[in-house]
């Protein structure tokens, strides 16, 4: 066997079942999108529903939503995750514990923690129990509104629950590969502390951890059972919007369903070209 | 002031103890809510007691049972199929060079990064007319979207560290093809391959979306029902089946923490759980 | 210029039984160029770490021109250190990584380009600073990181192993532009290795160290000539040890009498009889001399190296090759011990 029929022979059931399931699928979307559907006899070409989708508002302000809540809860991610792994790095007791504490979300399914934070920030939540029993509210309205709130604080908590860990694990392995020599080397040219963080830890760790933000916001921009059990119905997120367009019993609604959904695999497409780009910029320097 | 100094400082503990209670704080009411009947503001625990939530979950009509059985037979189905195309597809992209390996790894990695909604929405219209909608097989098959992409992944990356020359070393010893897979070969590999599973698993067990859109809500899983609890409020039901639905990954963690060192080419798929 | 104290220094490692650094006492004087020479392991690196700010202190002081610095910041010591395998910023060209110092110090542009080209070529890589450093040599990259330190002028320059990753041709090289280097900024100097002929070959003292402790503390030569130890004699390369014992100037050994110079520090009693292979002299003399059996006869170039045996005992020897006579192995020889070259350790 050459090396060549090995190689075909071991990617071959992969890749045709991706070809079939992932290609076919947003090829099958993008012609519905056009509103071309033969299995149920509509047999039009136009765009149509791309007209109606840029020029409907509830569009344009989900979009705006959806691109706050990943934009904002990707770079509080990068943040949170460097701040906790350099604290991670030290040694202190019940460090084992608190290290599986700080991996442990990584394998829990967001439903759960979604489920968690109604529990806990809702208006009769835990959060605001405790805040009553302190003495710093007097009735359960006077809690601050958290969950299904305007700006989605609820959803990106539970983002930054899941994704921290994950990016800070990185971060973690990172800092370990690196270990302590080149920031001694830089304090000893005249580096602050705050210096050789700055020019040192930074710049070897993001690079590090860029594709994984790249991961946590395709992940925030296309997820949709966050926003739905903790976002408001109107404005909500892209993805919920595209589903409600699916669910609608008018199949007519079933084009601009397709089309919301088709603009979102091309805009996230679109993003992680650019960031490939960026990134290949940054690894050019190196 | 010294860089080698590796105590925590109170600075430090700060973040710790932010990070132990913002991990633990929304997980602890789901383990009470479960055995409350009546548990009002402003009350900290619940004023009367009860087991209902277990009563209805043990009961078979509720369909619990039914979801928690669906849910681990798609899991594991669609693990086993991730193990048998993931392992080959990440072994030739962890081992060899080739000409145009990085467009693969584009492809395969794409469904990680693009929303399986455009790409179910799409792929529904031919489940009906195949009659794959509504039936747990079309749930397997598409649950195989985000799970291969990531077991290819992570395979390729534990192959990437493995030395081929073993293998090598024990055919010039004697050794056949076949024996070298499973003496050599295996044995190296495995820990990764479990490690893989396991996730590729939760993929499964977690995904609501996938499985609504192709069962159509005929295939009931543990997360649909969860979902439906959870969008009406009910706390205790709610809280009850999220225990059970976090079993697993709680099992789990503690099989992998020692695995989690953090080398990204395993952790690719993590975002998509 | 800068003197170097450290006084009754320790150092014993986070969750580490053992301390790394035992009660070192040892005085640099200012512009000195001096040597830590130890194996591997034996706190050579702690121990700069410690001067340079970058590891606490244990126990003991560090003192620059009798000052106290323990409590001064790393940044503020203008001490610089350069470490084994050079930590060239992956990120930057060579330009930025030499400028790094200068930048740090809110250096103003113009000054820091000027200063950063001046010092490249210096270390004779005029032109490379917009190389990337992964397109460097190991040489070139040893080149940068001293440029790199150069550059702001420390009072103290610490050096970890500053040749131990170079080719044997390299090593020269470096070595020579260590000397310029150290000659034409006047800067203390202390550099680390475990190779004994570097450390002498650039070293006005040599700091010996082993397992934590500093053992001897003196010019290079008194390592030869007059080690505090057997252990010591045989780090440097001389295995010509010999129990016996010392009445006035004769010492009594298994291979006879030997007659010493008078005033060697070790009192009467059981001594340790020391001589460097080339001090042995293959020659019949007045006194000092014993016919012994050659049991080895190694060709090495320039030297010749004889195995030679006498009552029990293995000595060693080496001449110039083209000296003398050619004995071969199995043939008996006079040697001669030149009693100005024999030294004593007390047992
Ligand atoms: N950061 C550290 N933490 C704990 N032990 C260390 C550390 N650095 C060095 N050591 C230990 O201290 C001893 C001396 O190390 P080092 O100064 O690096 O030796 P050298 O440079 O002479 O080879 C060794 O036993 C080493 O294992
Ligand atoms: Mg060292």
């Amino acid at each position: 066997m050459t090396k060549r029929t090995t190689i075909v022979l071991l990617l071959f059931p992969t890749i045709s079942v991706l070809v079939l399931l992932f290609l076919g699928g947003l090829a099958m979307g993008l012609m519905q999108s056009f509103g071309y559907m033969p299995l149920i006899g509509m047999n039009d070409f136009n765009i149509d529903a791309y007209g109606s989708l840029f020029g409907d508002q509830e569009f344009l302000l989900s979009l705006a939503l959806t691109l706050w809540i990943s934009i904002s809860s990707t770079l509080l991610t990068m943040v949170l995750a460097i701040i906790t792994a350099l604290a991670f790095r030290k040694t202190f007791s019940g460090k084992r514990i608190a290290n599986f504490l700080y991996q442990f979300p990584i394998t829990i399914p967001h439903i759960v923690i979604a489920v968690g934070t109604l529990l806990v920030f809702s208006q009769s939540g835990m959060a605001a129990r405790f805040a009553h029993q302190a003495g710093l509210i007097a009735d359960q309205n006077q809690f601050p509104v958290v969950v299904s709130d305007k700006l989605g604080l609820g959803i990106i908590y539970v983002y930054l629950w899941k994704q921290i860990p994950f990016v800070g694990v990185i971060v973690l392995s990172i800092l370990q590969a690196m270990g302590n020599n080149y920031e001694e080397l830089a304090r000893s040219l005249g580096a602050s502390k705050w210096q050789a963080f700055r020019h040192v830890l930074l710049p070897t760790i993001i690079p590090g951890i860029l594709p994984a933000s790249i991961i946590c916001f395709s992940f925030t921009f296309g997820s949709y059972e966050v926003p739905f059990l903790l976002g408001r119905p109107y404005p909500t997120v892209i993805s919920v919007l595209a589903m409600r367009l699916y669910q609608d019993v008018d199949l007519n609604a079933r084009p601009q369903a397709m089309a919301t959904a088709v603009f979102m695999a091309a805009f996230i497409s679109i993003m992680v070209v650019l960031y490939k780009r960026l990134l290949g910029k940054m690894s050019g320097r190196r | 002031m010294d860089i080698e100094d590796t105590k925590a400082s109170p600075l430090h503990w700060i973040v710790y103890i932010g990070v132990i209670v913002s991990v633990l704080g929304p997980l602890i009411p789901q383990f009470i809510w479960p055995f409350a009947k009546s548990w009002f503001f402003p009350d900290l625990l619940p004023s009367v007691w009860s087991v209902r939530a277990w009563e209805y979950i043990a009961n078979p009509n509720s369909q619990v049972l039914e979801a928690v059985w669906n849910s681990l037979v798609i899991a594991v189905l669609v693990t086993c199929i991730s193990v048998l195309l993931g392992v080959p597809a990440g072994k030739a992209l962890g081992m060899y060079r080739f000409r145009g390996k990085g467009l693969v790894e584009l492809f395969i990695l794409a469904p990680s990064i693009i929303p399986g909604l455009a790409v179910t929405m799409g792929i529904h219209v031919v489940f009906i007319r195949l009659g794959l909608s509504d039936t747990l097989l079309g749930v397997v098959l598409v649950h195989l979207i985000p799970t291969i992409p990531y077991m290819t992944i992570s395979m390729s990356g534990i192959f990437a560290n493995y030395d081929p020359d073993f293998e090598e070393q024990a055919r010039s010893l004697g050794a056949s093809t076949f024996k070298t897979f499973f003496i050599i070969t295996l044995p190296a590999i495995f820990p990764g391959i479990v490690t893989g599973a396991m996730f590729a698993f939760l993929i499964s067990w977690g995904q609501y979306l996938l499985t609504v859109l192709i069962g159509g809500g005929r295939v009931i899983t543990l997360p649909l029902l969860l979902f439906s609890f959870a969008a009406s409020r009910d706390n205790a039901f709610m809280s009850a089946l999220s225990i059970i639905f976090l079993l697993p990954a709680i099992i789990i963690l503690f099989f992998t923490s020692k695995f989690l060192s953090g080398k990204s080419s395993s952790m690719g798929g993590f975002g998509t759980i | 210029m800068t003197s170097i104290t450290l006084r009754k220094l320790c150092k014993t490692y986070e969750g580490s039984k053992h301390p790394a650094v035992e009660n070192f006492d040892l005085e640099i004087e200012p512009g000195e160029l001096v040597a830590f020479l130890g194996p591997s392991g034996c706190g050579k690196t702690t121990t700069l770490k410690m001067i340079a700010g970058l590891h606490s202190v244990t126990r003991g002081d560090v003192l620059f021109n009798g000052v106290r610095v323990n409590d001064i910041k790393p940044e503020r010591r203008e001490v610089v250190m350069v470490y084994q395998n050079y930590l060239l910023f992956p990120y930057m060209n060579v330009a930025e990584n030499v400028g790094f110092g200068l930048r740090m110090r809110k250096t103003p542009k113009d000054e820091t380009d000027r200063r950063v080209a001046e010092i490249l070529k210096l270390v004779q890589l005029e032109g490379y600073g917009h190389r990337s450093s992964a397109q460097l040599s190991g040489g070139q990259k040893q080149r940068v990181a001293l440029a790199r330190a150069l550059v702001i002028r420390p009072k103290i320059l610490l050096l970890d192993e500053p040749l131990a990753n170079l080719d044997a041709h390299l090593r020269d090289e470096m070595r020579d532009l260590i000397l310029d280097i150290h000659k034409k900024f006047e800067v203390t100097t202390v550099f680390v290795t475990h190779d004994q002929e570097e450390a002498v070959l650039l070293a006005d003292r040599i700091a010996l160290i082993f397992d934590g402790k500093l053992v001897q503390y003196s010019h290079s030569k008194d390592f030869y000539e007059k080690p505090a130890s057997e252990r010591i004699s045989r780090f440097f390369g001389n295995g010509n040890i010999i129990e016996g014992t010392k009445a006035g100037t004769t010492v009594t050994t298994g291979s006879g009498a030997f007659q010493v110079r008078p005033g060697l520090p070790a009192a009467d009693g059981p001594v340790q009889l020391v001589i460097r292979p080339e001090s042995i002299r293959l020659s019949r003399e007045e006194s000092n001399s014993f016919k012994a059996l050659i049991l080895k006869k190694i060709y090495m170039g320039t030297y010749t190296r004889y195995c030679f045996e006498a009552d029990g005992h293995i000595w060693d020897t080496t001449t110039e090759s083209n000296e003398i006579p050619g004995y071969e192995a199995g043939d008996s020889a006079w040697f001669t011990l030149p009693q100005d070259k024999i030294w004593l350790i007390e047992r």
